[in-house]
Order: structure tokens, then C-alpha cells, then sequence
């Protein structure tokens, strides 16, 4: 089966390759929004198994975004996992405070890292 | 010789002391000498003055007598005699008490005397005839009178030209006594003057100038010209001035110069995190997109090639501003105590095979038994490789590295470590040995170095307080010395 994963990044070129690397794999079904409020609304209405999200959007940050997220109860539940081009824990640390720890991944990560640490979050979600 | 500022006063101030005292002693020497001739001259006045009026009343007291022959004792002429006779040994006697200058006047006094009393004798006679004119004795008596009468009066005449002799030689030396005073006075003054102005010219030459000259260098940094130097070789607290401003000015420049680097640091600091986060969105995209190009040519190999090296320079650019933000970023060290040699060997191991394919030798040269050191094992690890690399790079065709390890013995550094890295490489030129350390400065940029590396190796040494330095000539090699504080 197809694990789902919803990417929301303003980098809409990004969210391109990124989704084409992915389902390349045949692992993964891919849907994409550049717009935060947009991504909470797919996250609600497709409930992906895993959730990329960038910190720094224009719109609305990351870390609102992870927020309303977890306030909701159909989508408390997915594994959200940072995608940034912030570069020092620190900053994601500061960014993503209010929401306690969560993984991150820096950008630029190449498909197969990117692939092996979803798969690694996603295998540590299922024991868990 | 070296004398201090108040011992330099304290000689001029001797010396013109010194030049008061001898002056006011020759002074009062001389004054009181002329004084003495003043009262030597009242004394020759009053001498002068009784033996005038002894010429004259001796003369007068002829008088009555001749009177006498005349008139015949008519109009008391022996009274009138007497009181001039007592007047003439009152004279005498005065001059009896004087003391001469030459025995000649005493003698002369004498001869008066003995001439007075043969005179006042033979008067006294020529009284006690009660018939004396026309008397042939007292004709006679007269005769022999008059004729001492005329000695007498030429030795009192004698006697006058004496003490006018005497009078005269000590006007003579009175006078030379007074020009000796003027003489004294107006040296003395000319000498003062001379002092004065030698010891303003001293001063102005030994603390005015010095001080004149220090105010315009403090006032020239002031202006912020810290190239400014005192040149003062003064042994006094001048010169400790002037060596302790130096000092300051050398301080001031290492400060100016440090915060010029910490501010720089910081600009740049703050410039390459926001740069950072705009390069590495693009970077991000172009690695994903290559990875989904190369995915669908693997058979065409020119294609393959180029994809390899686009991701390559995307993945080269992304090291570089990860090494611009680990400089610019200051991440806390992690101190424990170290031994450096297995730091050193550590990370020999990770390099020594790739450098031996180089054709290059390490040397150790280690020092046993050294104390332990305070660092971070990993950051010292990076200075070092990183150090090992510039030295691999500076030897294409190959040669030697020596690593010499030791503790410093010399005051103030004996407790810190000595690490020397020295290759056989072409060597750095020497105006660039100072800009080596500046961020940004690279002589290899096609190689795609950011010029980071030995800036990141010197910020790493600080933060461990030590020091860093090049040594290098061209053709010859280098070395690079570190020194680190013992724990």
C-alpha cells in the first residue's frame, strides 16, 4: 500500500521534484500545497500518513500551521515532520517551541535521505 | 646616568643655591673690609683735623708771647698763652692716643713734643722776666723760641703732609673695595641671568618639549591616528612616560584591530543566516530535479556526466554556506581534558593514508610525558585536518610533513603546548601570510574554497585561548604554529 504524504511548502518548485522523486519510488502517493491554510484543509480532508512542512512560509508559519494541527482531533495524529532551509537547531528549536520537539529535516536533503528518514518515521510511528 | 625629574630640579635649584651662597659670602667679606676702610678714613679725617689744629694753635700760641715783648703784659698774654698751651697738649695728647700708620708720624709726634716743652719752657721764662722789652735776654730766649717754634711747625707740616699720604692710600683702597662690590653685585646678577635661562633652556629640553611632544601624539590618536609613536630615549619618568604610551598605543591598536574582526564577525554573522536560508531553497530544488533527471538517463553517459556534475556543484555550493554559517556561528565547545598527542594520532589516522598516496611523509616529533590540555576534541580534530589539507595542497609532487609536539619553557607562555605543522611546500608570499587568516581570503577559489578554513582554524584556537601564526618562505614550506594553555 501507498503510504500518503502531504507536502506544504511555498517552494512550489520544490513541492514538484520532491513529489515526483517520491512517487518514483512507488512507495508513496504525493499531494502538494504551497499554501499553509490550503494544507491544513487537505491534511483534514485526505489524512495523510505522514505530513512535510516547511517552517517559514509567507502566509502563515510552520509552527501555526503544526498547531491547528494538532488542536484538531482528526489530524492530532499525524506525524508532521519539519522541512527547512533554517539551518541551526536553535532556530528550529525557537520556530517550532510551542509545539514541543519534532523531527526535522534540512533542506537540501537528496530523495534518498529524504526517503529513508520518512520511512524510518513512519516504521517508528507503526511500533509505537 | 639616570636621573629622575625631581632630582633634576633638585640640582639646579643646588646650584643656584650654591652660586647665592658664594656670591653673598664674597659680598659681606668684601663690605666689611670697605667698612673697615671707612672707619680707617674717619679715624685719618680726625687724625688730619687734630694735627691741622695742632699747626694752627701752635702758631697762635706764639702770639702771646710776642704780644708780651710788645705790650708787657698788659692784657693777660701769659693767660691767653696758658689756655692755648693747655689746648696744645690737649692736641698732643689726643694724638698720642692714635694709632699710625707709619712709625715716621709716631717720631715727628715726639719730636713735637719735645720740641713743645722746650718751647713752652723758654716761654714760660720769657714770662717770668717782668721787664722784657727791650731786654736783651728775652732777645735771646726769643731767638731760640722762634727757631723751635719754626721746627715744630715744620714737622707739623711734615706731620700733615703724612697723614694726608695716609689718607690718601686709603681713599685708594676704599675705593678699589667699592668697585669690588659693584663688581660682585653686577657678576652675581650677570651669573643669576646666565643660570636662569640655562636651566629654562634644561627644563624646556628635558620636560617641556617631551611633554609638548607627548600631547600632540595622545592628541593625534585622539584624532584616531593610531600609527603614532613617541621617540622619546629618556631615561627619566619621561621615558617610562613615553615607553608606557607606546605600550597603550600598541594596545589600543590590537583592540582596534580585534574589534574591527569581532564586528566583522558579527555583520557577517548575521548576513550569511539570512543568505543561508535563501540559497539552500534553490539548492534543495536543483538537487531534487537532478535526482529526478538522472533517474531516466542512465544509458546516455555525456548526460549522465553532466547531471553528476551539476549535482556535484549544487552539493559543493551547499557545503559552502554550511561552512560560512559553522564560522559565523559560534556553537559552544565542549571542553575536557585532553591528551594532545592521541588528539594529533586520532587524526593522523583519519588522513595519513590519502596523504601517502600523495607521496607525502608525516614526521612525528613528540615530546613525552606532556600535561594534559582543556578542549574540544572535535574542534581540534577540524584545525587540524584542516591544516593537514592546506599543507597536502601545498605539495603537489609530494614531500614532508613534520609535527613537532612539545611544552614551552619561555616566560609567559612555559605553561601552554607548542604544536608545529611544517611542510615542504611552495610557501606562502609574505604579504599574504598576514591576510591568511581573513575570512574570504582563498589563493585556491576554483577549487570552490569559500577562504574559510584557517579562518574557522583561528577562531577555534582563540576560543581555546591560544595563538596561531605563520612562518613561510617561498620555495621552502611552512609552518604553522599553535600554541594551547596546559589545563
Amino acid at each position: 500500500m501507498r503510504r500518503k504524504i502531504l507536502i506544504i511548502d511555498d517552494e512550489e518548485d520544490l513541492c514538484h521534484f520532491v513529489k515526483l522523486n517520491l512517487e518514483k519510488t512507488r512507495k508513496f502517493e504525493v499531494i502538494t500545497s504551497t499554501k499553509a491554510a490550503e494544507g491544513i484543509e487537505l491534511a483534514r480532508n485526505e489524512q495523510p500518513d505522514l505530513i512535510l512542512l516547511d517552517i517559514l512560509m509567507p502566509d502563515m508559519e510552520g509552527s501555526e500551521v503544526a498547531e491547528s494541527l494538532l488542536a484538531e482531533p482528526s489530524t492530532k495524529e499525524i506525524p508532521v515532520v519539519f522541512l527547512t532551509a533554517l539551518v541551526s537547531k536553535d532556530q528550529v528549536t525557537e520556530k517550532s517551541g510551542k509545539i514541543g520537539k519534532r523531527d526535522f529535516i534540512a533542506k537540501p536533503v537528496t530523495p534518498q535521505e529524504l526517503i529513508s528518514r520518512i520511512e524510518a518515521i513512519l516504521e517508528d510511528r507503526a511500533i509505537n | 646616568m639616570r636621573f629622575k625629574i625631581g632630582t633634576k630640579i633638585g640640582i639646579v635649584f643646588s646650584i643656584f643655591f650654591i652660586e647665592i651662597a658664594l656670591f653673598a659670602g664674597l659680598y659681606s667679606i668684601i663690605a666689611r673690609q670697605h667698612e673697615d676702610y671707612m672707619l680707617e678714613l674717619q679715624k685719618q679725617y680726625n687724625e688730619l683735623e687734630l694735627v691741622r689744629n695742632l699747626q694752627l694753635t701752635l702758631i697762635q700760641a706764639a702770639m702771646p708771647v710776642n704780644d708780651y715783648l710788645i705790650v708787657g703784659g698788659d692784657y693777660n698774654e701769659k693767660g691767653n698763652f696758658n689756655s692755648l698751651s693747655a689746648k696744645v697738649e690737649e692736641l698732643i695728647g689726643e694724638l698720642d692716643k692714635l694709632k699710625f700708620g707709619r712709625t715716621e708720624e709716631r717720631q715727628l709726634l715726639n719730636h713735637l713734643k719735645e720740641e713743645y716743652t722746650q718751647f713752652k719752657k723758654i716761654a714760660l721764662q720769657i714770662f717770668s722776666i717782668p721787664e722784657a722789652v727791650g731786654n736783651i735776654k728775652v732777645g735771646q730766649l726769643m731767638e731760640k723760641m722762634d727757631e723751635i717754634a719754626d721746627d715744630a711747625s715744620k714737622d707739623a707740616g711734615r706731620f700733615y703732609q703724612l697723614a694726608q699720604l695716609g689718607r690718601e692710600e686709603l681713599q685708594h683702597h676704599q675705593d678699589m673695595t667699592k668697585n669690588l662690590l659693584n663688581l660682585v653685585v653686577s657678576g652675581g646678577v650677570l651669573l643669576n641671568i646666565i643660570l636662569i635661562l640655562g636651566s629654562l633652556f634644561f627644563f624646556a629640553r628635558t620636560i617641556s618639549r617631551p611633554i609638548v611632544y607627548l600631547r600632540n601624539a595622545a592628541l593625534e590618536i585622539g584624532k584616531g591616528n593610531l600609527d603614532a609613536k613617541v621617540d622619546l630615549k629618556m631615561k627619566d619618568e619621561i621615558g617610562d612616560l613615553s615607553f608606557a604610551f607606546n605600550n597603550m598605543v600598541k594596545d589600543l591598536r590590537k583592540t582596534q584591530t580585534q574589534l574591527v574582526h569581532a564586528e566583522k564577525m558579527s555583520a557577517l554573522g548575521q548576513l550569511s543566516a539570512g543568505v543561508a536560508h535563501e540559497i539552500k531553497n534553490p539548492l534543495a530544488i536543483i538537487i531534487q530535479g537532478i535526482a529526478y533527471l538522472k533517474s531516466f538517463i542512465s544509458t546516455d553517459v555525456s548526460l549522465v556526466d553532466a547531471m553528476q556534475r551539476v549535482e556535484d556543484s549544487a552539493l559543493r555550493a551547499d557545503k559552502i554556506v554550511k561552512d560560512l554559517l559553522n564560522f559565523s556561528r559560534q556553537a559552544p565547545l565542549a571542553f575536557e581534558e585532553l591528551d594532545i598527542t592521541s588528539v594529533i594520532e586520532e587524526t593522523l589516522s583519519l588522513v595519513e593514508h590519502q596523504v601517502s598516496l600523495k607521496n607525502i611523509k608525516i614526521i612525528r616529533q613528540f615530546a613525552l610525558g606532556l600535561p594534559k590540555i582543556k578542549a574540544d576534541s572535535s574542534r581540534l580534530k577540524q584545525v587540524f585536518i584542516n591544516i593537514l589539507n592546506n599543507a597536502v595542497e601545498a605539495m603537489p609532487q609530494g614531500g614532508t610533513i613534520t609535527i613537532s609536539l612539545k611544552q614551552l619553557e619561555v616566560q609567559p607562555r612555559e605553561h601552554h603546548l607548542e604544536i608545529i605543522f611544517t611542510d615542504t611546500g611552495c610557501g606562502i608570499l609574505e604579504e599574504n601570510i598576514s591576510k591568511a587568516f581573513d575570512p574570504f581570503f582563498s589563493t585556491k577559489k576554483k577549487d570552490g574554497s569559500a577562504g574559510l578554513g584557517l579562518s574557522v582554524t583561528r577562531g577555534i584556537i582563540e576560543r581555546h585561548n591560544g595563538k596561531i601564526m605563520i612562518e613561510s618562505q617561498i620555495g621552502k614550506g611552512t609552518s604553522v604554529i599553535i600554541s594551547l594553555p596546559i589545563a
